[in-house]
């Protein structure tokens, strides 16, 4: 999950993003723009996936604190 | 046609409906704890009133200003929420368990119980969100002066009402409604079960009036790559080459402090939040929620500057777009759904700013001075019920007159940064809060206090340059030669550099000048007007497509 986060900072943030900033268009809509929509779009499966196999708290316990 | 007077009797009978399903869902959430409004549903849906005004005008007009910036108000979030389990879920748990109220609250007993330090935190939050306030108001009198310059009818009621009278009405209606929804009662946990029912109500409901405008105008511009496509050949293309600066990074930031720091996210992602489990919901869908409320703001952006006459406002493209090709119903629900998110704003805000202002500031100066042993319960209670009355009209006016001193200025989304910059001083102190043991009162509050100070310097005093030959002179000549420059030179500092235009913290449209060769970076001042777009979504002259391009070059 960690890992999620900061690929995904590091996706929308340059350096990274330069590469996917080409004049090219794709089904007629700019690169960059379908690029930053996919790039959401995996972040918001990602985490839904990662959520799901993550354990589930019980109320009040404080387990799992410092694990990913 | 729609007429300004159908608008507005609209809008009231729309806040009656949720003044109703407030009372409803709170009776019903006090009768059954385990109904449909403690769901994870609810939850996320109340957790969207971060999407404003901001976003439902603001961003078309920022996309077409700006190109691309408007995303990174909402990747931010994302990525706070993403990442929910090592900060937001932490937040939550160490809320409940210390009965937390606000960020005030927070702050101050996790810093060893400093009343100062809330009471810095309520003031610089009550002045901060000020524009913010104001930027809704602006939102709802230009969407009303929008249906009110085109009707056929006239202005009808509104004949002789300026901009200034119709957002003090906006302002004045507001806060009556806050106070009826939000001041009914006193909860020890200060949660809002109808609120949020009501805020949730209108997430659905702001959401379905953007995606439905933003289908119809997919629908009539022949689709995605039409529009695209239309557009290059009108001249209009998304020119991200300058897009990804330290402008990018640092509205990024910005966004990613909001989302945690301001008042009524802090109230509705951690305050309302009923079970922790929660989050697990939350952490998928309300990016989901954002990207489908963004998804559509480029293409209206684009279509609106390929076919309005030029000098239409972008701000307000998303009404006015299906008033100019004639329908009407689609109108009228966009600009529902605009009202909508301005409400859900401006109720929550200011419920959460109250809390604040009375917990930490009239509560415990009203508890000093009194004379002890003579309050009941029921006497506190009641006067807590006045306090926050009081503060919530103080907080609208604030806004008021925010908006009534830089009525000049143009677009929505600068404005909302200046109130994004004065919270994410919160920020670092509330990371400390929850992963630093050993972070101490003293250096929290200095660093907010400078912070402000910075602020009230670089952000909020140049918003009313344009207004205030007075201020003007000021900024202009530096605090009295003292150890602060004046916040212009910061900017000419910046520009020197970069050698483009100014890309400060400070929002583009309240910079003043900008040097004549760079103006297709951003639309600037009170003499530019909206239509003159001098952007970076626009193609630029020849020249300047090569001086971009030339610096573009450099940097790879």
């Amino acid at each position: 999950m960690l890992l999620l986060t900061v690929l995904g900072a590091a996706l929308m943030l340059p350096p990274l993003v330069y590469v996917f900033d080409q004049p090219i268009a794709h089904f007629g809509i700019p690169q960059i723009v379908v690029y930053l929509f996919a790039l959401w779009l995996l972040l918001i499966v990602g985490t839904a996936v990662l959520t799901h196999a993550l354990p589930r708290e019980e109320p009040g316990s404080d387990k799992g604190e410092g694990e990913r | 046609m729609l007429s300004a007077d159908f608008v507005i009797a609209t809008a009231v009978g729309y806040v009656g409906l949720l003044f109703v399903l407030a009372y409803f869902g709170d009776r019903r959430a006090r009768v059954n704890t385990r109904s449909f409004l403690h769901s994870p549903a609810v939850y996320t849906l109340s957790i969207s009133v971060y999407c404003t005004s901001w976003t439902f005008y603001g961003a078309v007009g920022n996309a077409a200003r700006s190109g691309l910036e408007f995303l990174t108000i909402y990747l931010g979030p994302t990525l706070v929420f993403v990442g929910w389990w090592f900060l937001l879920r932490r937040l939550v748990r160490i809320s409940h368990n210390q009965r937390i109220t606000s960020v005030a609250d927070l702050l101050s007993s996790r810093f060893g119980k400093s009343n100062r330090l809330a009471i810095l935190i309520t003031c610089i939050a009550v002045i901060g969100i000020a524009p913010y306030i104001a930027l809704q108001l602006k939102a709802v009198t230009s969407s009303i002066q929008a249906v009110a310059g085109s009707s056929e009818f006239g202005r009808g009621s509104l004949k002789g009402i300026d901009d200034v009278g119709l957002a003090f009405g906006v302002a004045a209606a507001m806060a009556l409604f806050t106070i009826l929804f939000g001041t009914r009662h006193v909860d020890a946990k200060e949660q809002h079960h109808g609120v949020v029912a009501a805020i949730a109500f209108e997430a659905v409901v702001k959401l379905a009036a953007l995606v439905a405008v933003g289908v119809f105008v997919v629908f009539v511009g022949g689709g995605f790559e039409n529009i695209f496509s239309k557009a290059a050949e009108a001249g209009v293309t998304v020119d991200a080459s300058n897009t990804f600066d330290s402008r990018w990074l640092t509205t990024l930031a910005l966004s990613v402090a909001a989302i945690v720091c301001l008042p009524r996210q802090f109230q509705v992602t951690v305050v309302e939040n009923s079970d922790e489990n929660h989050l697990r919901v939350a952490s998928w869908a309300f990016p989901a929620y954002m990207l489908l409320m963004s998804l559509f703001i480029l293409p209206i952006a684009i279509f609106g500057m390929t076919t309005m006459p030029a000098g239409s406002n972008p701000d307000m493209f998303a009404l006015t777009l299906p008033m100019a090709f004639g329908q009407d119903a689609l109108a009228l629900f966009a600009f529902i759904g605009g009202f909508s998110s301005a409400t859900s704003m401006i109720i929550l805000e200011s419920i959460a700013l109250s809390i604040m202002v009375s917990n930490h500031i009239i509560m415990p100066l009203i508890l000093r001075f009194s004379s002890g042993g003579g309050g009941d319960g029921q006497g506190v209670t009641s006067m807590v019920l006045i306090a926050r009355r009081f503060s919530i009209v103080l907080i609208l006016s604030l806004g008021f007159f925010y908006f009534f001193f830089t009525r000049d200025s143009d677009a929505l989304a600068p404005i909302g940064l200046i109130s994004f910059t004065a919270i994410a001083q919160f920020f670092p102190a509330v990371i400390a809060a929850l992963f630093w043991r050993d972070a101490s009162l003293k250096a929290a509050t200095a660093a907010i206090a400078a912070g402000f100070v910075f602020w009230v310097w670089c952000s909020f005093l140049p918003s009313f340059e344009s207004v205030s030959p007075q201020v003007a002179m000021l900024l202009e000549r530096g605090a009295m030669g003292y150890f602060l420059a004046a916040p212009r030179s910061h900017v000419r500092a910046q520009r020197d550099r970069s050698a483009g235009p100014c890309r400060v913290l400070e929002p583009a449209g309240q910079c003043g000048d900008t040097d004549a060769g760079f103006a297709p970076d951003q639309p600037v001042g009170p003499r530019t007007h909206p239509g003159q777009r001098l952007c970076r979504c626009v193609q630029a002259g020849p020249d300047h497509a090569r001086q971009f391009r030339a610096r573009l070059g450099h940097r790879q």
